[in-house]
Formats: C-alpha cells, structure tokens, sequence
C-alpha cells in the first residue's frame, strides 16, 4: 500500500508541476519570454513564411513575405534577431522587415540591411543611433549637422524622420473655396498649405459595400508629424457585400488659429470609399505615395509629380492603357500587374487615357502644378542613385548586420504598444523590394533563424495597475 | 505482468485521466497555453495503450 501510495503521489505531482510550468510559460511573470525558431520546422509560435507562392525550398523568391508571432499575452516591446543568408545571384541592396500596425494592412518597417549604405565610402558619424554620411566632410558632429541643416535636396534620410520647418515664401491665401480635380476610391494622404487661413477641407463620400467588412472613415491632421486633430465617420450601416450604395455623406475638417505651414491630411479607409468631391478653400494639396484615381467613366487625365520611381496598376479590365509620364510610356496590358518607370526627382506630368488607375510613387501627386506641396525629405530606397540623385548627406536609423562566415545577423527592435493582434498574434513581413518571383528562383533569401525576445509588464507592474485602477 | 509494474500502469492510467481533463480545461480558459508545448494527442494515445493494459490485466485486489 505504501509503494502504491507514494506512486500515485509521484504522478500527481508530475501533474500539478507541469500545469504550473504551463501556467508560468503563460503568464511570463518577469515580464520576458523568448521564442526561437528555425524556418521549414514545426513552431507554435513563430509561424511559417507564407506565402508558398514566394518560397522555394525554404529560399525567399518573392517580396514581401509574411510570418505570425502568437503570444500567450500582450507585450510592449520585442527584439528580433534575424539569421540570414543571400543565395544565388542576389544583389538587391535593402532588406526590411516590418510589424503590422493596424487592421488595414499598414507595416512598421525597420531596415535589416541597406547595402547602398554599407558601401558607402564617405565620411561616416555615428553617435547612439544615428548615422551621419557626407559625401564632402562638413560637420563634426550630428547636432551640427542638425543645427546648420543644408540644403533640403541634398539631403537623403533613412529609417528616420527629420523636422524642418518648410515655408513657402510666395504664398498667398485662396479667397474661395474649389472642388478637387478626381473622384478618389480608398485610402489616401496629402500634404496642405496654409497661412492666415482655417485648415477647411470637405470630403463627400460614398461606401460601394462591396465587401463584407464596416467601412468607417478616420480623419487625422497631423502638424509637424504630431496628431493634431482626428474624426472618425462611422460605417453607413450595411456591413455587407451586398453592394447597395446609400446616398452621399459628408465628412469635413475645419480648424483655426493654426500656425503657418505644411498639415498632413490622412483619410483612412477601404477601398469600397469613394471620395466623391472634395471642397476646400486651400490651394496647395499634394498626395502622399498613392493616389488611386476611382472609376468615374473619364478619359484623358492629367496630373502632376515629382516621383522619381512611379508605377502605375489597375483592377479594372477596361482600364487598361497607355501612360505618359514626362517623356516616358509605359503600358498597362495585364490587370492586377504593377508596371514601373524610373525617371528623376523634377516635377513632370502623366497623362492617362483613362481612369480607375492606382498610381504609387517615392514623392508626391497633384492635380495642378499651383497644387504642388512636398516638404519630405528624400528617402533612401532601392531605386537611389546617390550621385545622380545630387545626394550628399544621408541621416539614417541604422546598424550594419553583423556579418558570419556564410549568414549575417540582423537586430531589429519594435514597440509593441498599439501595434495589431489578432487571435493572440502579431504579425511581422520581410520586404525585399525588387524580389520577383517572376525573375525565377535563382536569386532569393534564406532565413536560418528567427529569435524573439519580447518584453512586458512583470507581476507586479501588472498588479499595481490594476490595483490603481481599482482605487 | 508483474504486479508493482500492473500498479505503476493503473496509477499512470488514472493521472493521466486527469491530465486530460486539467489540460482540457485550461485550453478550453486559455486557448494555447497547453498545445504550446504538449501535444494531447499523445497524451490521448498514452491514456489509450495504459486503459487497455489495465483492462486487460486487472489487478486482484
């Protein structure tokens, strides 16, 4: 009896002892938890890189791909570390990888590796996590950089954000209100202009409800990249596919006593929205990297840009067409198909046979050249050619992988805070801009290792909250 | 079957009739906390080959 005693004693504690562990890997108590995986091999929580369409034999072959990291709990900040090995004839100089930030498909990018700087052969400062280039030596510091800033078109950034203020020294306020050139469908940004005026924009929308998801609208202002004014207009109230389209409603902005210079204007949406009309007494409106043009029926449009890498898509069979961008065509013969064009950083116009046509550039669209706004900063990407581009100064957010014998590892560090989790999952992609699975497999990426270190609220900053909040 | 091996069987038999049960449960509260790490398919089949042998050897009492 004693024997079966102290067995069955065993047993149950091997039991108990285990739900403890599973409850502790759960909870994470100290407030950290790591994960590691190996790609190719069975992991709960890292998931594998899909799709399977831009993999091949575990070698990336197309860009982007994507992979999940379930969690037991929320957490506000992860480490990834990134083991990674070029295979083939890779040559492709940036590789990113990025968190989704939202539900709208929005990724928060951080560089892995930037090859354009790393080969980089000018003067080079580095202090904390910034990295000053100069082509010509100048300053001796980052802060006198910073301070004594040169010209805005010599300067490239990098994973980093530069405010400047921009003033246009000939502006003068409209006195009347106009329509914007185009009906737009989806999400949209565009910089505006003001001096002595309100910020007065009204935008008429209209949902499609073509598909099975609530289309609300937020409206953010930001003023030198701080949120200064958000509105949300909430869904119609068909949530369906149904397409039944209600009448037109209107959304506007009217803001005063606001400072002289650039507002961003983001219209956050899905693609079933169409911006109808949009009413503003302020002349300069100038959109962000994408514009996509709505199916209104039109033919023979123009518009203005001062990208230097463009291209152009559309979903709609009778929409394709031959485009003019400056002195450049290009064909849209395949839908669903981006085709691209490289010209220079000036402003030039395009002209389009026909609408319902998705435009994506590295600067900005605007309707009229009196319309034109842009006070960004060039940004480093694959398509920058350092000295064509009259390039000499780069400020970058960036740290060189360290490089193995035959793999190079990459740290990348993100803010967990706000960032979208669904089913317990983040989700996280590896961009490779320029990686065509239609250029054959024999150039790709293979990840040897993903490690995940995440880091949260321990026990007793948890419980201290809650006690906080209770009292 | 030797009897302390057919007692050792019937005692892991009846744990793991719990740990059905007590994995079961947590999953059922918090979805993933065991598949994370234990596959209760083994666990079901472990449950399975331990029943038979008991059944098949029962002890005298």
């Amino acid at each position: 009896m004693a024997l079966k005693i102290k067995i069955r004693l065993f047993f149950w504690f091997l039991l108990v002892f285990a739900v403890i562990l599973l409850l502790y890997s759960a909870v994470a108590p100290g407030g950290k938890i790591s994960y590691s995986s190996i790609p190719g091999e069975r992991n709960y929580f890292i998931g594998k890189l899909s799709p399977a369409e831009r993999m091949d034999q575990g070698r990336i072959i197309g860009d982007p791909v994507y992979f999940s990291l379930r969690t037991p709990r929320k957490f506000d900040h992860v480490r990834i570390t990134l083991e990674y090995e070029k295979s083939g004839d890779f040559n492709l100089p940036i590789i990113e990888t990025g968190l989704l930030a939202d539900n709208r498909g929005h990724y928060s990018l951080k560089p892995v590796e930037n090859k354009i700087l790393d080969d980089l052969a000018w003067d080079k400062i580095a202090e904390n996590n910034l990295v000053l280039y100069q082509r010509n030596k100048k300053f001796s510091s980052i802060g006198g950089f910073l301070d004594d800033l040169p010209v805005q078109d010599g300067i490239a950034l990098y994973n980093h954000n530069l405010d400047k203020e921009y003033l246009i020294d000939s502006y003068e306020p409209s006195q009347k209100k106009s329509m914007l050139g185009y009906p737009l469908r989806g999400e949209y940004q565009f910089f505006t202009y003001i001096k002595n005026e309100d910020l007065d924009f009204k935008f008429t929308v209209s949902d499609l409800n073509r598909n099975k998801v609530s289309d609300e609208i937020d409206l953010n202002v930001y003023y030198e990249n701080k949120p200064i004014y958000s509105r949300r207009l909430e869904d119609d109230g068909i949530a369906d596919d149904s397409g039944r389209v209600k009448e037109d409603r209107d959304v506007g902005i009217n803001l005063s006593n606001l400072p002289e210079g650039v507002y961003k204007v983001e219209f956050k949406a899905g693609d079933d929205m169409i911006t109808r009309r949009i009413e503003t007494a302020n002349s300069r409106i100038s959109f962000i990297n994408k514009i996509w043009l709505a199916d209104n029926g039109k033919n023979d449009l123009n518009l203005y840009t001062d990208s230097k890498s463009i291209t152009a898509q559309t979903t709609n069979p009778g929409r394709l067409q031959k485009i003019k961008i400056g002195d450049q065509e290009i064909r849209l013969k395949n839908t669903f198909e981006q085709v691209g064009v490289m010209t220079d950083y000036s402003l030039k116009d395009i002209r389009l046979e026909k609408d319902d046509i998705i435009l994506s550039g590295d600067g900005v669209f605007a309707f009229a050249k009196g319309h034109f706004v842009n006070p960004s900063f060039r940004k480093i990407n694959s398509n920058t050619e350092m000295y064509k581009d009259g390039i000499d100064y780069v400020l970058a957010e960036y740290k060189t992988p360290e490089a193995g014998k035959k793999s190079n590892i990459a740290t990348l560090d993100f803010d967990l805070k706000g960032a979208y989790r669904e089913n317990g999952k983040y989700g996280f992609l590896i961009s490779v801009p320029g990686l065509r699975v239609e250029d054959g497999p024999d150039d790709g990426l293979i990840i040897k290792k993903i490690e995940v270190d995440l880091e949260g609220k321990d026990i007793f900053e948890f419980l201290k909250k809650k006690l906080n909040l209770d009292e | 079957m030797n009897k302390n091996i057919l007692m050792i069987i019937s005692e892991f038999f009846y744990v793991l009739t719990g740990s059905l049960v007590v994995f079961s449960l947590l999953e059922m509260v918090w979805s993933g906390v065991v598949l994370a790490y234990i596959n209760l398919n083994w666990v079901l089949i472990l449950w399975l080959f331990a029943g038979i042998i008991v059944l098949i050897n029962p002890i005298d009492k």
